[in-house]
C-alpha cells in the first residue's frame, strides 16, 4: 500500500496533494434478549485523495479499494481546479515526518476466533439475563476493529499506524406490571482482547440500574444545587464547550463565533477545559490525525476563560495559528474535519462528601444519556439521579433533563473535585454527515448552584 | 462479481443471496456565492448471506476478492442461529418503474454547478448568507441468488440543498430547503424552492412571542417526520418481531385520526426510493400501512417475515456491512383538502413548526418527544406574525396524530417522504 501511495503521489500534478488509504477488520456481534441478531465480520479498504492548487480550492475523491488511485489523483486535481477562489487558500505548515507508528494492539482481535467472540457475548448477556426474574430483555452487542492507515502527501510526509478499537454496549430491560425501564452502559478502548476479560461489571450494572428505577419517582421540576456525577460533567463539557471549540464549526457560524471570542469568560474560576488526543491509551487517542499532524493537548478554556481552539491546517492558516492535531475523519470517506478527542474538565480538589456538604435539598445527577445544545443554550438528559438531603445521598430518581442558558450556568460551577475519571462510551461522537469518531470524556464530580431540572423525556 | 459469487456459495451451501452496490457520487458546495469545494465519492459494496447446515450466515466487503467474503460468511453460518428464509425466485413480470433520469447521468461539472449558481442568483435580493449544496449520484444494484434470481437496474439521484441564513438581532435565523429527484429538477420546481425561501426570509424579518401553554400546531412537511418517525419505526416487522411496536397488536384497530392515511410505495417513477425489487430480490409493490387511522399491515423483509409467519413486503434493504432490515422506500401521507390559508384558520392562534433541531432523545418508538423547534412561525387570526425564537414543541406522536384538525392539499417530497401540513391539537409549547 505504501508503494501504491507513494506511486500515485508522483503522478499528482496539483500543487498539493494528500492521499490517505485505509484497511479496515471488523467484528459485530449482537442479541437481542436470549436470541443472536447476527454475528458478521467485515473488511473495507479504500481511501481518498484531496488536491490543492494555487488559487482554487479543495478538489476531492473518495474511493473504495485500492486499484486506480492514480486515476482518483486525476480526477480529485480536476476537481480542484473547477473551483476558483477569491481568497487564495492556505495550509498551516506541519513537521514533515516519515513514520511507521506500531500501537500495541493488546491481544489482536483479528486472531481470536469469531466462536470465542460469540461466546464472551453471550455469557455475559445471560449473567444480565439472569440477574432478576424482572429483567426480561436485552440489547447487547460487541464490536471490534482493526484499522491500517496510510497517509502522505507531496511534501515528503509518509505515516503509517495501525489502530485497534474494541466496544461493548450493555442493555437492559426491567419490567414489572405496567412498569418498563431501560438501563445502558457501554465501554470502549483503544486496545485489543484483553481488555474486555475486565467488563463483567458492566453488565451487571445495567441491570441493577434498570431494576432500581422501578418504582423510582421522578423530580419534579424545578430549580435545584446539583451535583453531576464526572460521566455528566465531562459530557456536558464535551458537547458544549467542546463543540463549540471546533474552529472548522465555528468558521461556519458567525454568531457562534462572537460566542467564542477569545478572552471571554465562560464559566466560574474552578473551570479549565482541554482536549488531548496525546494522552496515552484513551479511546479518542492517536499519534497523527489524518492531516498527519502530530496530536497534542490543546488548553481551551483557563479559569473560566476561553484561550484555544481546534484546528485543521485550513482553519489554523486563517487564524494565524499552529495546528492541533485536530483534523480527524471517521474513515476514508470523510473529509478531515476539526473535531474532539479526549475532552476533558482538569481536576480540582476535595470529594463528593466536601460538595454535598451544606446542600440541604438538591440533585444528585448521573449518566449521560444524550443532549442537544444551541449556541448558548443547553439540554441534557441524566440516566438517573438521586436526592440529596442534608448533605446525603438518598432516593433513586428517574432520567430527568438538565437545561438552561449555558455561560450562567457554567459561571455558577461552585465546586470541582479532585475525583478526575475518563469516561470510554462505546458511542464515541457522531457529527451529521461525518460520521463517528472514538472519543473519551474525562471529568472529577462538579457541583452548580442552581440549574434548572424537568422531569424525564422519555 | 455477483455471478461468480453466487456460483462459488451454491458449491458450498444450501441456499446464498447477495446484493451488489456501487455508486458514485459528486457534490460541489457553495458558500459566498463560490463554489468552495468538488468532491467525488466512488463506492463498491458485496453484502453476502449463506445458510450452511440449517445456520445463517453473512459477511460484507468492498474488496473483489469473492473466495474470500464466502469463508467470511460460513465463519459467520458457524456462530449463527438455526434459522433460514425461503428466498424469491425470478419474478414472471417484475414491475417496472423509473429509477434513472438520463440528464441526471450525463450531466457534467458544469451543468450541475450552474443548478447552484441558478438558486444563488434568484436569492441574491434576499441578501442572506448562503450555503448550497448540489449533489449527484449514479449508481446501480443488483441481486442474486442460488434460485436463479439475477435482478438489477440503475438509479441515479440529484440533490439541491439550501440554506440561507441573516443574522438579525445578534441571532442567527437559518431558513432551509432541499429538492431531490432521480432526474435534474425543473424549472417549477426549482422555483417553488426559490418562493418557499423569499416568503420564509419574509415572516423571519419579525419576532412573535409565542405564550406557553397547549395550541393548535401546524406541521409543515419539514417539521413532520417528528410525528412519522416513531410510526414509521412502530410499523416494521422487526418491531412487530421484537415486541417493542405499540402498534404491534393493533392490526386493524383504529389508532389514529380518520384524517391520517400512511402508505409505502416504492413504485413511483422518478423518486429516488423507488425499487423494482428490494434488497433481497422480491418484487415491490405498494404497502398501506395506516388508512383513514386504522393499522393495516407492517413492512418485512424476508426473515422477519418468516419468523412473524407473513409472506414478505419486498421492505429489505442492505448495506454492505450488515444483515438485511426491513426498511420504508417512499413514504407517503394521503394529502387532505385544506388549503394553506385555510390551514392557518384551523390553527387559529398557535403555531407552525417549519423544523426541529437535534435528534429525539430516549425511547423514539414511544413517540414521546420535547424537541426545540429550529424553525417555527407564529401564527396569530389565522395569519403568520413572525418568527417564534427558542420554542420547544413536546407531546406524544402516537397520542397527537390521534387529534388531527386539518390536513392540507399541500403534499411535498422532503427526501423519501412526501407529507401535507398537519394541524394537530394539544401540543404543549414552551
Amino acid at each position: 500500500m505504501k508503494d501504491r501511495l507513494t506511486d500515485a503521489l508522483r503522478t499528482s500534478r496539483a500543487d498539493y496533494t494528500e492521499i490517505r488509504l485505509e484497511r479496515t477488520w471488523a467484528t459485530a456481534i449482537a442479541y437481542r434478549g436470549s436470541r443472536m441478531e447476527g454475528a458478521t465480520s467485515a473488511l473495507e479498504v479504500g481511501g481518498m485523495v484531496r488536491c490543492l492548487n494555487h488559487g482554487k480550492g479543495w478538489g476531492i475523491a473518495s474511493f473504495t479499494g485500492a486499484e486506480r488511485i492514480p486515476a482518483m489523483v486525476a480526477q480529485a486535481h480536476e476537481l480542484s481546479l473547477a473551483v476558483p477562489l477569491d481568497t487564495p487558500l492556505r495550509l498551516a505548515d506541519i513537521p514533515i515526518r516519515q513514520a511507521d507508528h506500531f500501537a500495541d494492539l493488546d491481544g489482536d482481535v483479528r486472531e481470536v476466533p469469531l466462536s470465542e467472540k460469540r461466546a464472551l457475548l453471550e455469557r455475559l448477556n445471560q449473567e444480565m439475563l439472569a440477574t432478576d426474574r424482572r429483567i426480561t430483555d436485552s440489547l447487547v452487542s460487541y464490536d471490534d476493529r482493526v484499522t491500517e492507515r496510510w497517509i502522505g502527501n507531496s511534501d515528503g510526509l509518509l505515516i503509517y499506524d495501525i489502530k485497534p478499537e474494541i466496544r461493548l454496549s450493555a442493555g437492559a430491560v426491567a419490567r414489572e406490571e405496567s412498569f418498563l425501564e431501560r438501563a445502558f452502559e457501554s465501554w470502549s478502548a483503544r486496545g485489543g482482547w484483553r481488555g474486555v476479560q475486565e467488563v463483567d461489571h458492566l453488565f451487571r450494572q445495567a441491570a441493577r440500574r434498570a431494576l432500581a428505577l422501578l418504582g423510582a419517582p421522578r423530580v419534579r421540576a424545578g430549580t435545584y444545587p446539583v451535583i453531576l456525577d464526572p460521566r455528566l460533567a465531562s459530557a456536558l463539557v464535551h458537547q458544549t464547550l467542546g463543540h463549540l471549540s471546533e474552529a472548522d464549526a465555528l468558521a461556519r457560524r458567525p454568531d457562534a463565533d462572537e460566542l467564542m471570542r477569545p478572552g471571554r469568560r465562560v464559566g466560574s474560576d474552578l473551570m479549565t477545559v482541554g482536549d488531548d488526543g496525546s494522552a496515552s491509551s484513551l479511546t479518542g487517542s492517536f499519534a497523527f490525525d489524518d492531516e498527519g499532524a502530530p496530536t497534542q493537548n490543546t488548553l481551551l478554556v483557563q479559569h473560566g476563560v476561553l484561550v484555544g481552539r481546534l484546528h485543521t491546517r485550513e482553519t489554523a492558516a486563517r487564524a494565524g495559528v499552529r495546528p492541533t492535531g485536530s483534523a480527524r475523519a471517521s474513515s476514508f470517506r470523510s473529509v478531515p474535519e476539526a473535531r474532539l478527542s479526549n475532552t476533558y474538565l482538569a481536576n480540582g480538589r476535595g470529594s463528593l462528601d466536601d460538595l454535598l456538604r451544606g446542600i440541604p435539598f438538591g440533585i444528585y445527577c448521573c449518566d449521560a444519556m444524550g443532549g442537544e445544545s444551541h449556541l448558548g443554550r443547553f439540554s441534557i438528559t441524566a440516566g438517573w439521579g438521586q436526592i440529596i438531603r442534608d448533605g446525603q445521598l438518598t432516593d433513586t430518581v428517574k432520567p430527568m433533563v438538565l437545561a438552561g442558558d449555558l455561560v450562567e450556568t457554567l459561571q455558577r460551577v461552585d465546586g470541582v473535585a479532585g475525583d478526575f475519571r475518563w469516561s470510554h462510551l462505546a458511542s464515541g461522537c457522531s457529527r451529521p454527515h461525518s460520521g463517528r469518531v472514538p472519543v473519551a470524556e474525562g471529568a472529577p464530580h462538579i457541583r452548580i448552584d442552581g440549574v434548572s431540572v424537568g422531569g424525564e423525556t422519555t | 462479481m455477483i455471478a461468480p459469487l453466487i456460483e462459488l456459495a451454491a458449491r458450498r451451501t444450501t441456499l446464498a443471496d447477495a446484493a451488489l452496490k456501487t455508486d458514485e457520487t459528486t457534490s460541489l458546495r457553495f458558500a459566498g456565492g463560490r463554489v468552495v469545494s468538488a468532491a467525488v465519492s466512488r463506492s463498491q459494496g458485496v453484502n453476502l448471506r449463506v445458510v450452511a447446515e440449517g445456520r445463517m450466515g453473512f459477511a460484507g466487503t468492498t474488496d473483489d476478492d469473492a473466495p474470500a467474503l464466502l469463508e467470511s460468511a460460513l465463519t459467520s453460518a458457524r456462530q449463527g442461529e438455526a434459522a433460514s428464509v425461503a428466498l424469491p425466485r425470478p419474478a414472471a413480470k417484475p414491475p417496472a418503474v423509473q429509477t434513472h433520469g438520463a440528464r441526471a447521468a450525463t450531466a457534467n461539472l458544469a451543468e450541475l454547478t450552474a443548478l447552484g449558481t441558478l438558486v444563488r442568483d434568484r436569492l441574491a435580493a434576499e441578501h442572506a448568507d448562503l450555503g448550497i449544496l448540489v449533489e449527484r449520484s449514479i449508481g446501480s444494484v443488483r441481486v442474486a441468488n442460488t434460485r436463479g434470481l439475477d435482478a438489477g437496474y440503475d438509479v441515479t439521484c440529484v440533490t439541491l440543498a439550501v440554506e440561507a441564513a441573516r443574522i438579525r438581532n445578534g441571532r442567527r435565523v437559518v431558513i432551509g430547503g432541499r429538492l431531490a429527484g432521480v432526474d435534474l429538477p425543473s424549472l417549477v420546481e426549482l422555483e417553488g424552492l426559490i418562493a418557499r425561501l423569499r416568503q420564509r426570509l419574509a415572516w423571519a424579518e419579525r419576532d412573535a412571542e409565542v405564550p406557553a401553554g397547549r395550541h393548535l400546531v401546524g406541521f409543515l412537511p419539514s417539521a413532520l417526520p417528528l410525528l412519522l418517525l416513531p410510526v414509521e419505526q412502530a410499523l416494521l416487522g422487526k418491531a412487530v418481531l421484537q415486541n417493542s411496536s405499540p402498534l404491534g397488536r393493533r392490526k386493524g384497530a383504529r389508532v389514529y385520526s380518520e384524517l391520517f392515511s400512511l402508505r409505502d410505495n416504492p413504485l413511483l417513477d422518478g423518486r429516488p426510493g423507488s425499487r423494482p425489487v428490494d434488497d433481497e430480490g422480491v418484487p415491490s409493490r405498494v404497502v398501506s400501512l395506516i388508512q383513514a387511522g386504522q393499522v393495516e399491515g407492517f413492512l418485512y423483509d424476508l426473515e422477519t417475515a418468516t419468523r412473524v409467519g407473513v409472506s414478505p413486503t419486498g421492505h429489505g434493504r442492505r448495506s454492505t456491512f450488515a444483515k438485511p432490515q426491513p426498511a420504508w422506500t417512499n413514504v407517503v401521507v394521503e394529502p387532505g383538502a385544506s388549503s394553506f390559508e385555510e390551514l392557518l384558520g384551523v390553527v387559529g392562534d398557535g403555531l407552525l413548526v417549519e423544523g426541529t433541531r437535534g435528534a429525539p432523545v430516549g425511547n423514539a418508538i414511544g413517540g414521546t418527544f420535547a424537541q426545540p423547534a429550529a424553525v417555527a412561525w407564529r401564527v396569530s387570526g389565522g395569519e403568520v406574525l413572525g418568527l417564534a425564537q427558542e420554542v420547544t414543541v413536546a407531546g406524544n406522536a402516537h397520542d397527537l396524530l390521534g387529534r388531527v384538525a386539518a390536513v392540507g392539499r399541500d403534499a411535498m417530497w422532503i427526501g423519501c417522504r412526501s407529507a401535507p401540513t398537519l394541524v394537530v391539537e394539544g401540543v404543549s409549547v414552551f
